[in-house]
Parts: C-alpha cells; sequence; structure tokens
C-alpha cells in the first residue's frame, strides 16, 4: 500500500455529518494520492465536500470511515494532542482570509507556530528572518499585521505556513479575497516553496487560473473526487 | 509543550494589549487587596486605638484586683511586688499599676485655709493605664518612684478649689504638715471625680504619709477586649502562686465589654464582607472578561490549534492570562495598600511589625491565584475544547 514517494494516500474516504434534519453525507468514498513536490488544486461547487477533505486530510477532523496514510503511517483513532503533534511535524496551513492574530506583529504571528513546535528563543529570530526573506517581506517583521495590506497578509500567512518546514501545505482557498495580480504572487510563492521536490501543496480554489497553475487538478461533486488533469 | 516562560511573555502581552476589557476586575481586586493589606497591618493598632478610647469612656479594657479589707486577717495585705511583675507578665496584660490611698482625708494648708481632699499614691505606670494626660506640666515619672521624690499631681478640679486657677507647675503646696512640689494637673476625658484628688508617688506617699491604706489594689490594662475575660481569670491563680490570693477580688466592666465585642464584632463582619465582595467583583471581573477575550479571540484560538497547539497549551495560555490579570491587579492593591498602611501608621503613631506586611502580601498573592485560576478556570476549558473548523471560521 505504502509506497516511500506518496506523502499522502486516501482511500474510499467518507464523512457524514449528523445533523437534527438527518444524516449528511459530504465524502463518499474518496480515494487521493499525493506526492512529495508535486501541487494538487482541488476545484468544485461550494458545499461539495473539497473543504472537508483538506481539513481530513490537515487532521482538524476524522472521517466516518475508509484509510488515511500519511508519509507511510496509516492513521486510526487519535486523541487530539497526537493530532496535534501531527499537524505540528507535518503540515502548513494557509485560509481564505482573516487568518493572522489580531493585535499581533507580523514577528510574533510567526513565532507561534515556533513555540508549539518546541523551537528555542535564539533559533526563533534567525528562522523568522529567513522565511519572512523567503516570502520578501522581511522589512514588514514589526508592523502590526492589521496594517499590511490584503495581498501582504497572505504572504505572512504563507511564510507562517512555512515556517516550520512542514511536507505538506495545505491551503483552503487562499486567493480568495486577493484580486488576480495578487493571486498569481501568491502562487508564485506557494510553486516556488515546493520547488525543492519534498514539499506538497494541496489546494482547494474556485479559480481555475490558480488551479491551472498546478501540476495536478481533481474536481469535486457531489463528495466524489475525480482527476480532470495533470501537467508536466 | 509550551515553556512558562513563552507562556508568561504571551499572558503578559495579551493583558497589556487587552487592557481595556479588564479595568473594572483590575480596580476591584486591587481596592480588595489594598483594603485587605491596610486592614491586616493596622488592624490591631486601630483596635488598641479604639481600646483606649473606649477605655476614656468607660474602662472597658480595665480589670481590677483588690484585696478586700473587710475580711478578716486580711485588712492589711499588699500586692508584693513579684506577685505585680507576674500579673504583668500575663497574656493579654498591657500594663498594671499598684496604687493605694489615704484612709482619711488629706490637708492642705494654703493662705491660711485648711482644705481637705483624698490623697492616692499611685505608680508611674497608672497615667497610662488609665490613659492619661496631664492638662498641664507632667505626671511622675521612673525617677520619681525611685527617688521618693516629693512631687505631687493636682485635679485640676482641687487645684481650682484651693488656688481659684491653676499656678504654674513648680509651686510647693503643703500637705499634712510637708511640701510637695506641683509637677502637673490631671483633666480630661474618663478622668471624672479624679479631678478632685491629689497624687503622689506611691513610695513617697508609703514613707512619710501617716495612715496610707496597704498597696491592696491593682490597676490592670488588658491589651485588647478579647483578653479582658483571660486576664479576669488567671489573675486570682498568678496571685495565689506568688503570695496567696485570700481576700482578692477581681472586677471588670462585664456588661460593657459585652456590648463593645458585639459592636466588634458586626464591624469585623462589615468589613470583612465588603473585602470579600469586592474580590468577588474582581473575580466576576475576570470571569467575566476572559468569557469575552475567548468569544472575540476564538479565530485566534482555532489558528493556533491549526499551528499544533494543543488543548493544554490553550487552556495553560488562557490560565496565565487569568493570573497575569488576577496576580497584576494584587501587585497594584499591594502597592496601594503599603502607601494607605504608611499613612493610616502615621495618624496613629504607630509602626506595624514588617512581617505583617509581609504576611499580608503572601496572602493576598495566594488569594489571587485562587482568584486566577477559580475565575479563569471555565473561560480557559472552553477556549481548550473549541474545535479548529468552527473556531477558524468564527464570524
Amino acid at each position: 500500500m505504502s509506497d516511500n514517494s506518496y506523502i499522502i494516500q486516501v482511500r474510499n474516504l467518507t464523512m457524514t455529518f449528523r445533523t437534527p434534519a438527518g444524516e449528511i453525507p459530504v465524502l463518499r468514498g474518496v480515494n487521493m494520492d499525493v506526492r512529495k513536490g508535486e501541487s494538487l488544486a482541488i476545484l468544485g461547487p461550494s458545499g461539495s465536500g473539497k473543504s472537508t477533505l483538506l481539513f481530513i486530510v490537515g487532521l482538524f477532523m476524522s472521517p466516518t470511515s475508509g484509510s488515511y496514510v500519511l508519509n507511510g503511517r496509516e492513521l486510526s483513532a487519535m486523541d487530539e494532542d497526537a493530532q496535534a503533534e501531527l499537524r505540528r511535524h507535518y503540515f502548513g496551513f494557509v485560509f481564505q482570509s482573516c487568518n493572522l492574530i489580531e493585535n499581533s506583529t507580523v514577528f510574533e504571528d510567526l513565532e507561534y507556530p515556533l513555540i508549539y513546535a518546541g523551537v528555542p528563543p535564539h533559533k526563533r529570530r534567525e528562522r523568522i528572518h529567513e522565511t519572512l526573506k523567503r516570502v520578501r517581506i522581511e522589512h514588514r517583521i514589526n508592523h502590526r499585521t492589521n496594517l499590511l495590506s490584503g495581498g501582504e497578509q497572505q504572504r505572512v500567512a504563507v511564510a507562517r505556513a512555512l515556517i516550520n518546514r512542514p511536507q505538506v501545505i495545505l491551503a483552503d482557498e487562499p486567493t480568495g479575497q486577493l484580486d488576480s495580480e495578487n493571486s498569481q504572487h501568491i502562487m508564485d510563492l506557494f510553486l516556488e516553496c515546493i520547488s525543492d521536490g519534498e514539499t506538497a501543496l494541496v489546494l482547494v480554489t474556485h479559480d481555475h487560473k490558480v488551479a491551472d497553475r498546478c501540476s495536478r487538478t481533481c474536481y469535486f461533486h457531489d463528495g466524489i473526487l475525480t482527476e480532470t488533469g495533470s501537467q508536466p | 509543550m509550551i515553556t512558562p516562560r513563552d507562556l508568561l511573555s504571551i499572558g503578559i502581552r495579551q493583558v497589556i494589549r487587552h487592557r481595556n476589557r479588564y479595568y473594572a476586575g483590575i480596580i476591584a481586586i486591587a481596592l480588595g487587596t489594598c483594603g485587605f493589606i491596610v486592614i491586616m497591618t493596622t488592624g490591631e493598632n486601630i483596635k488598641s486605638n479604639i481600646n483606649r478610647d473606649l477605655d476614656l469612656l468607660g474602662g472597658a479594657t480595665m480589670v481590677k484586683a483588690t484585696f478586700r479589707r473587710d475580711i478578716p486577717g486580711c485588712s492589711r495585705t499588699s500586692f508584693k511586688p513579684e506577685t505585680v511583675e507576674a500579673i504583668r507578665q500575663l497574656p493579654g496584660v498591657a500594663m498594671a499599676s499598684l496604687s493605694g490611698i489615704k484612709d482619711a482625708l488629706a490637708s492642705a494648708s494654703v493662705g491660711g485655709r485648711e482644705f481637705g481632699f483624698m490623697l492616692v499614691a499611685v505608680d508611674d505606670v497608672f497615667w497610662s493605664a488609665g490613659s492619661y494626660t496631664p492638662r498641664v506640666g507632667r505626671f511622675f515619672n521612673r525617677d520619681d518612684i525611685a527617688e521618693h521624690r516629693k512631687v505631687c499631681v493636682l485635679g485640676s478640679v482641687l487645684a481650682n478649689r484651693i488656688f481659684g486657677h491653676l499656678p504654674a507647675p513648680g509651686k510647693l503646696l503643703l500637705i499634712d504638715r510637708d511640701y510637695y512640689e506641683i509637677i502637673g494637673y490631671l483633666e480630661g476625658t474618663g478622668t471624672g471625680d479624679m479631678n478632685q484628688f491629689a497624687y503622689l508617688p506611691i513610695t513617697t506617699a508609703m514613707a512619710r504619709i501617716s495612715g496610707m491604706s496597704p498597696k491592696n489594689k491593682l490597676y490592670i490594662r488588658c491589651s485588647t477586649w478579647d483578653d479582658v475575660a483571660a486576664v479576669a481569670a488567671s489573675i486570682p491563680e498568678a496571685v495565689g502562686r506568688a503570695q496567696g490570693n485570700k481576700g482578692l477580688q477581681v472586677d471588670m466592666a462585664a456588661a460593657q465589654l459585652k456590648h463593645i465585642k458585639r459592636i466588634a464584632w458586626w464591624i469585623r463582619l462589615f468589613v470583612a464582607i465588603s473585602i470579600l465582595a469586592t474580590l468577588g467583583l474582581g473575580g466576576t471581573g475576570i470571569w467575566y472578561g476572559m468569557m469575552t477575550a475567548v468569544r472575540s479571540r476564538t479565530r485566534e484560538i482555532g489558528l493556533k490549534k491549526a499551528m499544533g497547539a494543543t488543548r493544554g497549551d490553550i487552556m495553560a495560555q488562557f490560565l496565565t492570562e487569568s493570573l497575569c490579570l488576577s496576580i497584576g491587579s494584587t501587585i497594584v492593591g499591594t502597592l496601594l495598600g503599603g502607601l494607605a498602611m504608611l499613612v493610616v501608621s502615621a495618624l496613629l503613631h504607630s509602626s506595624p511589625p514588617p512581617g505583617l506586611f509581609l504576611g499580608g502580601v503572601a496572602i493576598s498573592i495566594t488569594i489571587s491565584i485562587a482568584l486566577g485560576v477559580g475565575a479563569g478556570y471555565y473561560p480557559s476549558a472552553h477556549a481548550a475544547g473549541l474545535e479548529v473548523i468552527s473556531a477558524v471560521r468564527f464570524e
């Protein structure tokens, strides 16, 4: 089942939400593989289940059934702290909007993942400078995040996702609130960040222009994922 | 797991950044702590001052021990010096004063006229035991007693009767065919009939005045009204051990004492409830502030969990913020309390022992930790239990 080149392997994944009005099936037997170094865009209409899949992959929620192998390790029922531990080690997240911590500076925002990962204080500053340089926003290090432009905020969010050197970047509509120019800049950044061949990118988007820049594209419809194309 | 150093720096930073939300709680805890420290450090001095003032009005903390002269075999019994010393050593005794009285009226001769009056022999602590202050001049000191000096203090009513006014101290007065220098006059609240008496040092009177009664009266001033009953109960045993207690009678103002104790109990209850209510309000302020913080920072909590924070990390962060708030407020209250203590002590002319202040600070910090944990626990647990997705998407 496991292949060293795969970082994520999902088989027959289902997710059903139980509500007072009845059960709502969101994922209906999803299969998905993600290799190290590749970029996968998941397209689909609102409510189709693409974000739910991303959150299951990111260990924010557990599936109703199915198999999820992360870097060769089968993940079964885990407690919250074990999930947090894996999140710290494997994933960097970028959300659609307002995903920076209010009333904090860029430095403080980027410091949190390092604190939770147990990075000692003297190494944090170095790592933050290095990462901000990588996303070309180092000059804003001591600025309050709420004073940055939308594009700058999203660059900081990308920097925060990268700071712990994750193996997978999960992005939930990262360009949803940006104009096309800034969207392209963010995509440039993502693709540059995974160019080492070790980091994978899984992003959920509505924007075909964004999806077209990824190496693979999948389409989600009614809880079922279908591969629609790949680029060399 | 987040380190204590990071927790503290994040906690302090968050409290400072969100301080507007916490002002009410901070003020309430600071005031409660200030009140607690003032009461704890100066309470005993305030109580002593109330005691003294009450004594001026009625001698509520005074116990009187007398050898009755109407009991056969006791008519000439005096308190021995070692008995007086033993009583001074009893717990709760602030001072004890020995006195005697001339059996018959003494007489003074001025301008060919004779005046009769009561003559009382007292020691140097008699004045402070009764909380008396001289209107003019001074009272007897230790040297007057030790050297058997021929000095006297007159009640101001007696002096006016004899001279028509209060002559300057230093004037000589002929009492029972011997001259004594007038060194001061007694007058003031609570002196009553004592304004009509003349006073001689007990050593001088016993040596020079004929017809003095034995030193059979001992006035014992207790430290506070709480000590009166215990002191009164222990006197017969102490006297019995030192010289035998046959004919000893111990009197105290039991009815007055009961009223005073009741009033004091109500005052204490009122003060304790006020401090508790203030601290309770502070705790509620912190609780409300923290709940508001958790709600307004729901997305932050979700983001932190997404970054890898565990349930324990989030819980510890909010509990630390709550503790920073309560301990910070207590530090402000301690500074205010220390300042207020200095002012109150200066007004009362007293200086509380430093250990009392440090004890007050230690208790305040302990209370503030309990308050911080108590008020912050639920909001912190609520924050820690939030689900990542709903927290991140919270509007």
